[in-house]
């Protein structure tokens, strides 16, 4: 059952850009040409050359300038290859020449067509996606090793380029990968359910969110939570999950006024996990988490209601862009639940288990948001990007001066309340 | 096209040489990787799998040229590729903006690289004929 891609020819007519630059290449290798001196140096070494060539001119022989000929040849080749794949590289914002570029240049120029087997070939021998493998290693906790874990290989799905002529993709080439689609909400109209459908959840390494209320896990990462509340500055950033977990604990939710549980909320949030200078090299990219908080008030969120897709394209973003919906006319304020979700990827057994016994995976953190309304009606937003910690001291420090500041806020007049939407 | 690349064509090669068959059949990947670094940018850099893929290209980028201009030689009944046969199965299979900077290249190196062949050539008879006569003469004056 293959399918072959035909894309239009169109598609591969070169830029302005590209086509100036190309020209500018050739102006430039002709004035090489007619300043050489030496004929004698060459850039590829000349048996290899012949060896390569004997293979397919049969009993032909050849004649004393075929070799050097074929060494600038390959050189001048070899140079517009390198040229075009620049310009791929350069128009994704990198400055490496991987071999999705390669592959870019030969697919977006018709004299290259009888490269593209070769290429395919290439990447069946080497099993593997002419993408580089992507690296991801978990988020080191407080009480482990940096080498606890060997990192996690993650495979990008299989590279489609601009213009492939007529290439045939079998399924069982295709790495395994699994696709989960968005729970649809019951409570929320149809159009939003949708909405909400189309957002891929994307996540290239498990969360591990480790005994949240001892004050352990994600130490080092700065994790940002945007919750929607029909109010643009409700953002709290906090860089411990253990002041996280401490600040939204019931008894000072109370004092905002704040309830835990409300029925019907739903929030779609984004945890940015943005590198850190850890010493064990953790990388994680945008995670988009489907929230739904609390349908009944005492029950937290289930993972199992991702159900696998049987859809057979591939949700992934070529440039990483997180794709965030957020449902119009939703109050998010309540519980949110963080499921950790292994979109790509498989581990060995022995380390499963001790997955299992090390980490819990699934971890419940409430919030709510505090806003402060001054006098004249301004809303502040809190920020507790300066606390990089899960000190039990400086916690209990932080928390003394929290409820000092609170009493003194409420003296001089600020009225901490729950912000009705 | 790629009838020269089953890996049969350099011999059966058992054992720990196969490797060693299998990467001749590419140029070496250092060559590669310098020619590349020549046509990009000094911030540029170039990853191992990109070289790699370059050098599977390169290998059947000759053979495409080779194969095209071999047949063009058999049907006008010449034993003998010379670079002018090259020139044109590139024009035909698509690379004509390689003609011009490769005609110019070949008419260079004839003219310096040729002379020194012709009168390398010219040469040979008359060491041929010293010897052959038994009569060293002036051909070792200068040892």
């Amino acid at each position: 059952m293959e399918q072959t891609l035909d894309v239009p020819r169109s598609l591969r007519l070169p830029t302005p850009k590209a086509q100036q630059q190309m020209d500018e290449f050739w102006r430039d290798r002709q004035k090489e040409i007619e300043t050489t001196k030496d004929f004698s140096e060459h850039a590829i070494p000349m048996a290899r050359l012949k060896k390569i060539a004997s293979s397919q001119k049969g009993n032909m022989m050849m004649s004393f300038d075929m070799p050097a000929f074929l060494s600038k040849m390959c050189e001048l080749f070899v140079q517009e290859l390198a040229v075009r794949a620049w310009a791929s590289a350069q128009s994704h914002n990198r400055c490496i020449i991987l071999d999705t570029d390669i592959a870019e240049a030969i697919a977006s120029t018709e004299s290259y067509d009888f490269l593209v087997d070769i290429l395919h070939n290439h990447r069946e021998k080497h099993k593997s996606t002419p993408c580089s493998t992507l690296t991801t290693k978990r988020c080191r906790l407080v009480d482990q090793p940096s080498t606890s874990r060997p990192p996690y290989q993650h495979q990008l799905p299989l590279f489609a380029p601009t213009y492939t002529p007529a290439i045939p993709i079998t399924p069982s080439l295709m790495p395994p990968i699994s696709h989960y689609i968005p729970f649809q909400y019951p409570s929320l109209s149809q159009e939003v359910s949708t909405m909400m459908a189309s957002a891929p959840i994307v996540n290239r390494s498990m969360l591990l969110i480790h005994n949240i209320a001892r004050g352990l896990g994600l130490q080092g990462n700065n994790i940002s939570t945007f919750a929607n509340n029909n109010i643009p500055d409700n953002i709290i950033g906090c860089s411990s999950p253990a002041v996280l977990a401490s600040m939204m604990s019931p008894a000072l939710l109370d004092v905002a006024g704040a309830s835990l549980n409300p029925p019907n909320s739903h929030s779609i949030c984004t945890m940015n996990m943005i590198n850190s200078s850890d010493p064990s090299g953790s990388s994680i990219g945008d995670i988009n988490v489907a929230n739904q908080a609390s349908l009944a008030p005492s029950e937290h969120f289930n993972p199992a209601i991702l159900q696998e897709s049987s859809c057979p394209s591939f949700l992934y973003n070529n440039n990483n862009d997180t794709i965030v919906v957020v449902p119009e006319g939703v109050d998010i304020s309540g519980t949110m639940d963080v499921a950790g979700l292994v979109i790509n990827g498989q581990e060995e057994e022995h380390e499963r288990k001790t997955n299992v016994e090390q980490n819990e995976i699934y971890e419940s953190i409430d919030i709510g948001i505090i806003n402060a309304s001054v006098a004249d009606g301004n809303k502040c937003s809190i920020r507790w990007d300066e606390l990089g910690t899960a000190d039990d001291s400086l916690l209990d420090k932080f928390l003394e001066e929290f409820q000092a500041r609170n009493d003194g806020v409420l003296h001089s007049g600020i009225v901490l309340h729950e912000d009705h939407s | 096209m790629s009838e020269g690349f089953d890996g049969t064509e350099n011999g059966g090669g058992g054992g720990g040489g196969g490797v060693g068959k299998e990467q001749d059949r590419f140029l070496p990947i250092a060559n590669i990787g310098r020619i590349m670094r020549r046509a990009v940018p000094e911030n540029g850099k170039i990853a191992k799998d990109s070289k790699e893929s370059v050098q599977e290209c390169v290998s059947e980028f000759i053979s495409f040229i080779t194969s095209e201009a071999s047949d063009k030689c058999l049907k006008e009944k010449r034993k003998t590729i010379n670079g002018d046969d090259l020139i044109w199965s590139m024009g035909t299979l698509g690379f004509e903006d390689y003609v011009e900077p490769l005609k110019l290249y070949l008419r260079l190196y004839r003219e310096t690289e040729g002379d020194t062949k012709g009168s390398r050539a010219s040469e040979l008879p008359v060491k041929k004929d010293v010897v052959l006569n038994g009569d060293p003469g002036s051909s070792f004056e200068g040892m």
